[in-house]
């Protein structure tokens, strides 16, 4: 399954023009990396036909994808990165810390059940510092918060709530919705969200049994574990798409992983027809505005707000959905902070020797912030939120939080309206 | 959904979709990879390779004389734009200056960013580089300028800042090393000591590979400046300069903050035609396929260099549409809603592979006015 000669000759297209190196996050912040070019392409063809040899500098990428939508080769740079990174996993072995970070959804499960204790631990400078010497996770990171009634908790009640939205079917259309580890352990609000507005578009929506995308195994060299993931989640999903579901997720690491990683890391024609089901929410929501399926009755928002596209958002050639979703409502100002990666990374921003370039690399994210002086930011991506709030003083938000509350405002002043 | 796709984020498509949007045009860019300016030096030619005159830039382009407001029209407007974006381009299209590249030879430009000098006859100019950077040879350059400006005393010195890095070193990598105030002491230390050692008492000029500070080269320059009484100026050779970079950066940018949306490492693979408009295009990635449609497109593709053309036994292509061209690439079927920008026109407008830059200010504006009067004219019908 994970040999790599599928990816053969891919990377002889790379003409060395540094574009990747040129734009890479990381690149930019810290001389501890040796960057896309030298670590993707160039190994790849240092040592095809060869023992394939360990680099220790592969730790500092974080996968972000920003080298592949530098190259204008088409060079799966990230996709060699990934390999490059098991193959250093393998040789070295995963640290005590890298296991329990890549098992997000594990410590998920284990801090929300714990949620009160873990929170105010996590909040406790002696465990911080005794944290820091153990497990290497830096002491001054803020952690998300973990909550004890998680979406698995509440899904049931939060199902039973958006029922209460009473509302034409405007579409046909049924949901399986992968919620991921953040949105289920950390902020079910997202999740509540989202039920909420499928709810006000008429739309049903099922949780299918689902494990963590597998997305922070990936970031950590561990790729089978990745691939073993990849393969529940790809079944359990195609039951519900051969059902006529259209799988949509709220994470956009999640739908990434579901719509492209599980291409490589399966290689299997259900992973390609699974990956053609699959949905970022607010692409979801554009394209049922595109067939006039979507509920425009929104009331007004009147606040202003930047927008922060995560990376694994970008990754999906699909322009911006959540602002053209926000845009529809009135008096909602949002603009593109126009920014590159926030420098939390997923799993490498708790890092300790990963700590100092995480803040450098939000440094300009949260210069934008100030600059645009919005009273909230957007943004999909909890990761990408963890290190907003850690660095900017504004509430960060969700954009299905904000298309949620519109709704709710709209249902409440016109009631009737709703019932129509 | 949209009312212009702009397909290629070099130069071209960045100073259209970023136009475009101001005047209200909902636009999406699309592009299989970051533009080629990041290649670039920044600076802006009239006819790449050639020390030719505004006349002759006229002639290469058959363009007439009447216009050169359209000319000075696109030049004042790109201005405006790099003045707004604090990157200030300074510059005359009836008086081309001298400025070095990488190798140490003069070339002429019209338009150059605040980190670039033209290059006296005279004086004392003193090339500064450094052991740690492969990409610039300063000896070389030294020895180039010497011959290209035999009035000019040309001195060169190489600084040692003892960094370790895990990869090669380029000249963006020294342009974020020197946004760092300690490192630019080092600099300003290494580089009096050196000129005290070789008794140049005051320099005129100082001359540093493209590597004046990635997004602070305000701060950057203005240390230099303060330091040593003296201008500076940046020598672009092999990319990634950082002159380029920061071009690059501060469009796209600009482009995002107005909402032009992205669609990244999407390559378009060709469009739907239908009584002589293009309805469509459809793009792939590595995972899926897609379809854009709009009541506009630019073609902002590139010539050979940028992929928009290709050079096949048969001749010359058109590699993204797949629309008929004649030998030098000029697409001979244009739908009516496509505009080609700058080298997409075909290889009668690149020399050495590239426009320049000034003829894409241009073509950018004429394709925005085009589109704004056929816009007004079918309102106006309808």
């Amino acid at each position: 399954m994970l040999e790599w000669h599928v990816l053969n000759e891919t990377f002889e297209k790379c003409l060395k023009c540094n574009a990747c190196v040129a734009n890479c996050p990381i690149t930019a912040n810290t001389l501890a990396f040796g960057g896309p070019k030298h670590l993707g392409p160039e190994r790849a063809r240092l040592v095809e036909n060869q023992n394939p040899i360990d680099d220790k500098r592969i730790e500092y990428c974080t996968l972000c994808g920003t080298c592949d939508r530098s190259c204008p080769e088409n060079v799966p740079v990230s996709t060699l990165m990934a390999y490059a990174k098991m193959r250093h996993q393998e040789q070295t072995g995963s640290s005590f810390r890298d296991f329990v970070l890549s098992n997000a959804e594990l410590v998920g499960k284990m801090a929300s059940g714990f949620a009160p204790i873990t929170n105010l631990a996590m909040r406790t400078k002696p465990v911080r510092i005794v944290m820091e010497k153990v497990m290497h996770m830096a002491a001054e990171r803020h952690f998300p918060a973990y909550r004890f009634k998680n979406f698995n908790r509440t899904f049931a009640s939060s199902e039973a709530k958006a029922a209460e939205i009473h509302i034409p079917k405007l579409s046909k259309r049924k949901v399986a919705y992968f919620v991921g580890c953040y949105a289920s352990y950390n902020a079910p609000e997202v999740a509540d969200s989202f039920m909420q507005v499928m709810r006000f578009n008429g739309i049903s929506v099922l949780k299918p049994k689902q494990k963590c995308c597998g997305i922070p195994m990936l970031a950590n060299g561990r790729m089978k574990q990745a691939a073993k993931n990849a393969a529940y989640n790809c079944e359990q999903l195609l039951t519900y798409v051969h059902q006529g579901y259209d799988i949509v997720a709220t994470c956009t690491s999640c739908s990434l992983a579901l719509k492209k990683e599980y291409r490589s890391l399966l290689q299997s024609d259900a992973a390609k027809e699974l990956s053609a089901h699959v949905y970022d929410a607010s692409e979801y929501l554009r394209m049922l505005q595109e067939n006039g399926e979507f509920n425009e009755n929104l009331a007004p928002v009147e606040q202003t707000a930047g927008y922060h596209a995560p990376c694994h958002m970008r990754a999906q050639a699909m322009g911006s959905p959540s602002l053209d979703i926000l845009e529809m409502i009135p008096g909602y100002s949002i603009q593109d902070l126009g920014e590159g990666c926030c420098g939390q990374c997923g799993t490498f921003g708790f890092k300790k020797e990963k700590y100092a370039v995480s803040l450098q690399l939000g440094k300009r994210m949260a210069e934008s912030v100030h600059a645009l002086g919005a009273e909230t930011t957007v943004t999909e991506c909890g990761m990408c939120k963890n290190q907003l709030d850690q660095l900017t003083d504004k509430p960060v938000r969700h954009p299905l939080q904000i298309l949620a509350a519109s709704y709710q405002k709209a249902a409440a002043h016109a009631p009737t309206a709703a019932r129509i | 959904m949209y009312d212009l796709v702009v397909i290629g984020e070099g130069l071209s498509g960045l100073l259209t979709a970023i136009a475009a949007r101001k005047q209200g045009y909902r636009t999406a860019l699309i592009t299989k990879g970051a533009g080629r300016i990041i290649q670039s030096s920044g600076l802006f030619d009239l006819i790449p390779g050639s020390d030719s005159d505004l006349d002759a830039w006229f002639r290469f382009h058959h363009l007439t004389s009447n216009q050169k407001i359209d000319v000075a029209a696109a030049i004042d407007r790109f201005k405006d734009l790099m003045n707004r974006l604090h990157l200030p381009y300074s510059g005359n299209i009836d008086h081309p200056v001298s400025v070095i590249t990488g190798s140490g030879h003069l070339k002429k430009t019209v338009l150059y960013p605040a980190t670039v000098t033209p290059i006296p006859d005279q004086g004392c100019a003193v090339i500064i580089d450094f052991d740690e950077l492969s990409d610039f040879q300063g000896h070389f350059a030294a020895a180039n300028l010497r011959a290209d400006r035999p009035q000019l005393n040309v001195h060169w010195l190489s600084l040692h800042l003892g960094i370790h890095s895990q990869r090669t070193l380029n000249q963006l990598d020294f342009a974020r090393l020197l946004e760092q105030e300690q490192v630019r002491r080092t600099c300003i230390r290494q580089i009096r000591d050196q000129l005290t050692e070789r008794r140049i008492n005051k320099p005129d000029l100082l001359i540093f590979p493209s590597v004046l500070g990635a997004d602070q080269w305000q701060k950057v320059v203005g240390d230099f400046r303060q330091a040593f009484a003296a201008r500076l100026t940046e020598a672009p050779g092999l990319p990634p300069n950082a002159s380029g970079y920061r071009l690059f950066t501060a469009l796209r940018c600009e482009a995002m903050r107005l909402g032009v949306r992205f669609y990244l490492d999407a390559a378009v693979m060709g469009g739907e035609i239908a009584a002589n408009r293009l309805l469509s295009v459809t793009y792939q990635t590595s995972f899926s396929t897609g379809k854009l449609s709009a009541a506009y497109f630019a073609l902002a593709t590139g010539g050979l260099l940028g992929g928009g053309l290709e050079a096949t036994a048969e001749g010359v292509r058109e590699s993204v549409l797949h629309l008929a061209c004649d030998r030098t690439g000029h697409v001979t079927d244009l739908p009516g809603n496509l505009y080609p920008i700058g080298a997409s026109q075909g290889l009668a407008h690149t020399a050495c592979g590239i426009t320049g830059g000034v003829f894409t200010l241009l073509s950018s504006n004429q394709a925005l006015r085009a589109m704004d009067s056929e816009r007004e004219g079918r309102e106006c019908h309808a």
